[in-house]
Parts: structure tokens; C-alpha cells; sequence
């Protein structure tokens, strides 16, 4: 199954007939409520406005430019998390010492709301890509630890001890079996991990900088443009929507294995 | 070939130390089988884990090949909780931490097989080749070998979910035996599958016995698989941790499972826990 042809079918998921059934009655309603008067049309667009703003946004506002941005700043912190996280949960999970002085620290940090910290990441980092990218990598890295560690911790020990009797080294025991073991809830904690990362990149880009689509958002908040907050707020949702489902398409190609298990 | 000498493990518990075996001395002669016997939660596992290498002996000793299987722990849990701080990176049951080599030249079947599910059929044994250091030019063809010697020549590729209980019996067995280990130790390998699949494994287990004089240590449950398989038997008492006697199985081989000496004897090993 490769990337291009699972977008496709992504997106016929969307055009199956329980989503129309819901989707098309929706958008009727949309479109003729704001239209009847019955709510203020300023205050609650019709589709088409939002249509038309989308347009707008695409060919004068820069749409793509923005869209770039959020993506670039949202797959660095990202990826600078998960190149943090794993290998560190990996080691703490394995290893009772490395546990006993790896772990207070996250559980001392990770309580704290990831976006309390961006006043003082906009102190000590500016504004700018780094304080960007920081926050993002903040939002998708205690996620993705504590679900990776708390998975490596519950190998089960059949495993190990039958991995040692053959003569595995600590090193072979990580890469051969805690890793395999933790693989599922690994790949479900990174996406626990993009969720939190995509809400830290919209207040990240709403606080400070001066792209991405959380900065389009504040602006349109500031021109009180409501159609083009619209605008934005989808086009976030969307980009969730695809890295998540991206993330699943991954999960389903590296563990044949277990759902083989599931069929039985 | 494996030797235990007033070997005794204690465990804490909620409720205060659990003496899972208690003073047990035995030893395994090289080439024989020898069945570890007794009820759930009498010790039998323990002691094979002990056997293993895979437990510290809280007092006593065991000896793989005249080689310590794993160094006792203080039983004083002060001293106890020093000794874990200090083995804190790598504990004494780990081979190294990079380098992968065994510690002893045995092999384990677990209860549960754990073959890893992650791995094909033929990746589980070539794994176990590799952590064992055989060459990696040789590993396939040992591992296809062992395979076909156990009738999984037709499910190389295939991931342990897709075979039945009995087939991952036999590839823990081809794993296990593959190495070629001086002993294997088994752990009630037979108990999760129906009557005439544990047989024709009982049968497996001796024609491989057969062919490579390995040493056999046998954790089971079963008297009358106990009886077919063993030279001699454990038995374990009334009393958890304590092995009540161990008995020589005077039967000579082939045995027929239907025999009147076998039933006897079954009835004599069935009944031994009530003498005491």
C-alpha cells in the first residue's frame, strides 16, 4: 500500500455514503440558515462566504505561503520530539538505573499545560521559528514518552528471559524485542503526539511570528473577518486529519504481525 | 551436566517471605530427561528457572557445566537492595551490554513457547542463531534445518499468529534445539494443546532427544507424560518448595503409552504426595 494511492482512498472514505448523508444536509443548512437572517450573516457566514474567502486567501493572502510555513515548523518539532522521545523512553523503560534518573524530570515537567509555557518561551527563545518549533516539539514530546516508556516497561518478561537464555545482549534485547514489543503503542503515542504538537503550532503562531496559518487566524480575528477565521480553523483541521491518517497507513504497514493476531 | 546443591528461593511477598523451594538438591546426568513433577504453584517452575540461570538462588547453588548458573543474591534485603543498586545497568542475569553471547550452553521452552510474534517462523530461529554467534552465512541454512526437522519446512514465512498452538510448540522447539544446546530445559511446553497434539510433541521431543543426546530438563504437571518421557522424575510434595523423592523410571524404550508397567507406575507417581 504506498502513500499515493492511500490519500486517494483516504479521501473516498470521505465521500462514502454515511458521510454524504450527513455531510450534504449539513452544508444545505449551512448555507441557507445564515442566508434566511435567521442568525446575522456577519456573525455566522454562509458556506459560500467561507468558499469565497478560502479563494481569496489562496490566490491574494498568501494561503500556500502560510500553509508551508505551519507545515515546515510543525514536521521540525515534530520530528526533533519524536528523535528525543523514543530513544529516551526506549532506555528508560529498559533499564531500572537510567529510570531511577531519567524519570523524575518528566514527571516533574510533563503535568504542566504545554501552552503555560509559551510566555516564557517567547522571553527566552523571541519570536521566531525556534520559539516555534520549541513549543511544538514541548507539545508532541510527553505524550509520546510516558506511552512509549510505560509500553518498554511492560514487555513481557517470557521474552526477555527467552532472549537472554540465547545470548542476547541488553543492546540486542532493545532493538529485537522491547522496541517490536512497544511498536504498536509507540506509533499511538506519536499521534497523541501530532495532536498536541498541531495545538501548540496554532498558539505558537498566534503569540508570536509573523506566518503560519494560527498568524492568518489572529489577523482575521483582527479585521474581524470571520469567514476567513473559518478559513483557517479547517484548514488546520484538515492538516490534522491527513498526518493522522498518514501515521495509521504506517502503523498498519509495520505491524503485519499484529493484525494477523487480531484475526484469530 | 547441571547441578543443584541445597538450592532454596524465597520470594517477597505482601504477606512476608514465600519459600517457593526449599533445600532441593538434584543432579541432571548429561544426556538424560528428567521430569520436574508436582501440582500448580509447588515450586517446579521456579526450580527450573533456577536450573536456567534465569533466577538467583536466595542459598545453595547451581552449577551448569561445573560453571555458576547465576551468582546468589544477599539474602539480607539491606545487602539485597546494594547488590540491585550495583548490578542497577546491567543485572546478573544480562549477557553484556553490547556484546551478545550466552551465558550457559542450555536452551528454555517456555510455558507460554514465547516465540517472539514479531518475527517469522525462520526470523525466530536465525535471531536465536545470531545472539548465539553463529556465523550469519550459517544461520539460515541451521535455522531452515532445525525447522524442517520439526515439520515447519512449509511455514518458514509465516508469523507465529498465523500458525496453531501446536505448530509455535514446535518452532519453540526447533528455536530451542537449533543451537544446539548441551541441555533444554522445558517448562510444561505441551500443556496448552489438546491430547493428541501433546502426544505426537511427546514423540517429537524423544526422536530429538534421540538424535542429538541432549540433556532433557521436564517441568510438567501431567503424571502420565511424566512417566513416558522421563529416565527419571522430581517429584514434588505435599509441601510447596519441598521435592518429595526422586525415582528412577525403570522402563526401557521404546515405551507403549498403553502399557500395564506404565499405568503402574502412573498410579505409583499419582498417588505419592498422599504417603507423607
Amino acid at each position: 500500500m504506498t502513500v499515493t494511492r492511500a490519500i486517494p482512498r483516504a479521501l473516498g472514505r470521505l465521500l462514502r455514503a454515511e458521510w454524504l448523508r450527513v455531510a450534504v444536509p449539513l452544508a444545505l443548512l449551512w448555507e441557507v440558515i445564515p442566508r434566511t437572517g435567521l442568525v446575522p450573516r456577519t456573525l455566522a457566514p454562509a458556506l459560500s462566504d467561507v468558499a469565497a474567502a478560502a479563494v481569496q486567501l489562496a490566490v491574494h493572502g498568501g494561503l500556500a505561503r502560510h500553509l508551508a510555513s505551519s507545515l515546515g515548523t510543525l514536521a521540525l518539532g515534530l520530528a526533533l520530539a519524536v528523535l528525543a522521545a523514543v530513544p529516551a523512553a526506549i532506555v528508560s523503560g529498559w533499564n531500572p538505573l537510567v529510570r531511577r534518573h531519567v524519570l523524575p524530570y518528566v514527571q516533574v515537567v510533563a503535568p504542566v499545560p504545554p501552552t503555560a509555557w509559551v510566555p516564557l518561551t517567547i522571553v527566552l527563545f523571541g519570536v521566531g521559528l525556534p520559539m516555534k518549533v520549541f513549543l511544538v516539539f514541548l507539545g508532541a514530546f510527553f505524550p509520546t514518552f510516558l506511552n512509549t516508556y510505560q509500553a518498554v516497561r511492560d514487555t513481557n518478561p517470557r521474552y526477555l528471559a527467552a532472549a537472554r537464555v540465547f545470548g542476547a545482549s541488553e543492546l540486542s534485547l532493545v532493538i529485537h524485542v522491547h522496541f517490536w514489543h512497544a511498536l504498536g503503542a509507540i506509533l499511538m503515542s506519536i499521534r497523541t503526539g501530532v495532536t498536541l504538537g498541531l495545538v501548540m503550532l496554532t498558539a505558537a503562531e498566534m503569540y508570536g511570528g509573523r506566518a503560519g496559518i494560527g498568524f492568518l487566524l489572529m489577523q482575521a480575528k483582527e479585521f474581524f473577518q470571520i469567514p476567513a477565521m473559518v478559513v483557517c480553523m479547517g484548514v488546520l483541521g484538515a492538516v490534522g486529519w491527513t498526518l493522522v491518517e498518514l501515521l495509521g497507513l504506517l502503523e498498519a504497514r509495520l505491524s503485519v504481525w499484529k493484525d494477523l493476531e487480531h484475526q484469530r | 551436566m547441571i547441578e543443584a546443591v541445597n538450592v532454596t528461593k524465597r520470594f517477597a511477598a505482601p504477606g512476608g517471605l514465600i519459600t517457593a523451594v526449599h533445600a532441593v538438591s538434584l543432579s541432571v546426568r548429561a544426556g538424560e530427561i528428567v521430569a520436574l513433577l508436582g501440582p500448580t504453584g509447588c515450586g517446579k517452575t521456579t526450580l527450573l528457572e533456577l536450573l536456567a540461570g534465569l533466577q538467583s538462588p536466595t542459598e545453595g547453588s547451581v552449577t551448569i557445566d561445573g560453571v555458576l548458573a547465576l551468582p546468589p543474591e544477599p539474602a539480607d534485603p539491606e545487602a539485597l537492595r546494594a547488590h540491585r543498586r550495583r548490578h542497577g545497568l546491567l543485572p546478573p542475569v544480562a549477557n553484556g551490554l553490547f556484546r551478545d553471547r550466552p551465558r550457559h550452553d542450555v536452551a528454555v521452552v517456555f510455558q507460554d513457547h514465547a516465540v517472539f510474534p514479531w518475527m517469522t517462523t525462520l526470523r525466530n530461529v536465525t535471531f536465536a542463531l545470531g545472539v548465539r554467534g553463529v556465523p550469519r552465512a550459517q544461520r539460515r541454512e541451521v535455522a531452515v534445518g532445525a525447522l524442517e526437522r520439526v515439520g515447519l519446512g512449509a511455514a518458514l514465512h509465516q508469523y507465529p499468529a498465523q500458525l496453531s498452538g501446536g505448530m509455535r510448540q514446535r518452532l519453540a522447539l526447533a528455536r530451542a534445539l537449533a543451537v544446539r544446546p548441551k541441555a533444554v530445559l522445558m517448562d510444561e511446553p505441551f500443556a496448552s494443546v489438546d491430547q493428541a497434539t501433546r502426544e505426537r510433541l511427546q514423540d517429537l521431543v524423544l526422536e530429538l532427544w534421540r538424535d542429538t543426546g541432549v540433556t532433557v530438563v521436564l517441568v510438567t504437571h501431567d503424571v502420565a507424560e511424566a512417566v513416558y518421557l522421563a529416565d527419571r522424575i522430581v517429584l514434588f510434595g505435599a509441601i510447596p518448595g519441598e521435592v518429595s523423592r526422586v525415582a528412577a523410571v525403570p522402563l526401557a524404550r521404546p515405551r507403549a503409552r498403553a502399557s500395564p508397567e506404565l499405568a503402574a507406575l502412573q498410579a505409583a507417581f499419582a498417588t505419592a504426595p498422599d504417603e507423607r
